[in-house]
């Protein structure tokens, strides 16, 4: 049992004579709180249009900005887990700006908000379907042939498995902190890293499909927790104290808001989704074998021959770098790239560090790889 | 609003959470005892290490030690020169174990939220179901207290390691800054948590917690569902049918979109190939 020393209360207490502008700040980081209007913190504005809907999903092409320069379009297939407008969250914190500057003609899906009346969605419907629709919308739009494929997270396992599926429809293919080696750990990884995988190959495969069944989803809001565990002091302290570290800075004070509000925005996984999710990858580690089955197709990683782009974050804690570093040797291209960026997984697209060399650099590959 | 307020605005907002957790799980038990003794004596209660009692009693047992904690840190800043005491107040909350609980409160109210549904309230007198319904809630309740003492057992290692190394900078290298008196709370609190969630104990409670969480939800539909039946009112158990119908039918739908959009970039294709036709 914790047995409580005087003398580190007496030693803390000494660092409170020293803080007492704290106080202050509490004021102003209520006052702000006050101020802020809802349009302040609107993320994904980047405009864009409707161009192909089938059931709750639904495809955007975004406006150019500039001459569209690369001729194949660039489709972004985001996770279930969030939304994907942390693509563009803001002005100066946007991939999505940042690449349409460059002359890339950009579309993205909207998987929209699963619920249990869609509990029986398999990850063969959203990869053979939907994803493959989205893809042939994209074509029409366009009038091109094949797209670019830019996949995050588990939307770049989707995306991983069209292309092995559908490798005539897919130009280049571009990971982002994608998880494909499951069962992969780095020994000497941090305590906050490979907590999913932990926990879910901690589950009986029974125990999650009668949950499923129960409930139909596998619930934003549990996922939310999942997140919040993996960091669980850091998550409970940041309303109260880092909040403090950006009263005195409006701008960096929206911005954590708008973060915020993309990280309390968590659909639900459709129940089968979540199945083969948990039990497929996580536990069986069926891809990087072979032995990922969609709608009783196999998915051979073999068939992947186009050139891939794997960008992954140093400090990822999601999707430690284990999990998706060097995975070249399981896909049929020769033409296989890696790129690590300093910063963790969902940092990779909103750190300032990170914003001009991530679309440059894809930008760069993808306009290398342009058929003249 | 005026300054002050703002202040006891932002304190109060911290207090709450483990406040309410706290006093919440401290009578949980007491009331389930009394209540499933009043309404059920033949029901099956839960016996042995992971009823309730003793679960209840172990994390009461924690907590009421652990209690001397914020009164130290109190005192102690009560015997300094402070002028400014909501810095103080902070600071007293940052080392209170009920504030600690507000994250196994969250997992408590993540929990509720898997198995919202019809409150107890209205069941009804079905005492078999009712019993089966209730000795799931007991279940979960009783895994969900489980999971809250580890992670309360974790706190408070990381409190004695976090004071002890006050102490040892005191001496020498004293911390200066609120960033560094938190830094330094986060790096051993996060250190032991994780240690904690990463731990055979917590492994098998978490296991445990959601076959109890899932196992008192579908207590609820079975019982939802005998309501629905006798009323005429569609059942868990047939919107599911349906659900599942309308999916494979809405996937046929699909299937013939794309054969028929495939059919017609065929003609289209052939058209290219062979000039118009």
């Amino acid at each position: 049992m914790a047995q409580f020393d005087q003398t580190g209360a007496t030693a803390a207490s000494n660092i409170v004579g020293n803080v007492s502008a704290l106080g202050r700040e509490l004021a102003q980081s209520a006052r702000l709180i006050a101020e802020v209007r809802d349009e302040e913190v609107e993320i994904g504005t980047a405009p864009k249009e409707e161009v192909w809907r089938c059931d709750k999903v639904i495809l955007y092409r975004y406006k150019a900005v500039a001459e569209r320069k690369l001729r194949t379009p660039l489709l972004i297939v985001f996770s279930l887990v969030g939304r994907y407008t942390i693509v563009d969250l803001q002005e100066d914190r946007s991939m999505v700006r940042n690449l349409l500057k460059l002359g890339v003609d950009i579309f993205v899906i909207d998987w929209g908000s699963p619920s249990r009346a869609d509990r029986y969605l398999t990850m063969g419907d959203y990869i053979n379907d939907y994803l493959d629709g989205a893809i042939e919308a994209v074509k029409e739009a366009s009038g091109a042939k094949q797209v670019n494929l830019l996949g995050i997270c588990e939307g770049g396992t989707f995306s991983l498995c069209y292309a092995a599926l559908h490798p005539q429809n897919v130009e280049n293919l571009i990971l982002m902190v994608t998880p494909v080696d499951f069962h992969a750990r780095d020994a000497n990884e941090p305590l906050s890293h490979g907590l999913i995988n932990l926990w879910t190959q901690n589950l009986r495969g029974e125990d999650i499909d009668e949950m499923m069944d129960v409930h139909g989803v596998l619930s934003g809001e549990l996922m939310g927790l999942v997140f919040t565990s993996m960091n669980p002091v850091r998550n409970t302290l940041k309303y109260n104290l880092d909040l403090l570290d950006v009263t005195d800075d409006k701008k960096k004070f929206l911005n954590f808001l708008r973060m915020e509000k993309w990280i309390a925005d968590r659909p639900h996984h459709p129940g089968e989704v979540a199945k083969q999710w948990v039990k497929d990858l996580y536990q069986n580690n069926c891809l990087v074998v072979n032995k990922l089955l969609l709608d009783s197709q196999r998915v051979e990683l073999a068939n992947v021959t186009m050139p891939v782009l794997n960008i992954f974050a140093r400090d990822d804690h999601i999707v430690p770098t284990a999990m998706t570093r060097d995975i070249g040797k399981y896909l049929g291209t020769k033409a296989y790239a890696e790129l690590e960026l300093p910063a963790g997984h969902m940092g990779i697209f909103v750190s300032g560090k990170t914003q001009s060399v991530l679309a440059n650099s894809l930008a760069d590959w993808l306009f290398a790889r342009q058929k003249s | 609003m005026a300054e002050a307020n703002y202040l006891k605005m932002m304190t109060d907002f911290w207090e709450t959470a483990g406040k309410t957790a706290s006093e919440a799980q401290k009578d949980l038990f007491q009331q389930l005892a009394a209540r499933f003794a009043a309404s059920f004596p033949l029901a099956a209660m839960p016996v042995g290490a992971a009823g309730p009692n003793n679960a209840g009693a172990a994390f009461s047992e924690l907590l009421n030690s652990l209690m001397a904690l914020p009164s130290a840190v109190k005192a102690a800043t009560d015997q300094s020169n402070l002028s400014d005491k909501k810095t103080a107040e902070l600071l007293q909350k940052i080392m209170n174990p009920q504030e600690w609980l507000s994250v196994s409160g969250y997992t408590d109210q993540s929990v509720r939220q898997l198995v919202e549904g019809p409150k107890f309230a209205d069941i009804g007198q079905l005492e078999g179901k009712f019993a089966v319904l209730f000795k799931a809630w007991t279940d979960l309740r009783t895994r969900a207290l489980e999971q809250s003492t580890i992670q309360l057992k974790a706190y408070a290692k990381a409190a004695q390691e976090f004071t002890g190394t006050l102490r040892e900078l005191a001496k020498d290298k004293p911390l200066d800054s609120r960033a560094q008196l938190v830094g330094l709370w986060v790096d051993v609190a996060n250190r032991h948590l994780l240690e904690a969630q990463r731990s055979a104990e917590y492994l098998e409670n978490q296991r445990e917690l959601l076959r109890a969480s899932t196992g008192f939800k579908r207590a609820q539909t079975e019982l939802s569902d005998f309501y629905g039946e006798a009323f005429g009112i569609p059942t868990r158990s047939e919107i599911d049918d349906l659900t599942r119908m309308v999916a494979e039918l809405k996937r046929e739908v699909r299937a013939d979109q794309r054969r028929r959009r495939r059919q017609g970039n065929d003609v289209v294709d052939r058209r290219t190939a062979h000039g118009s036709i």
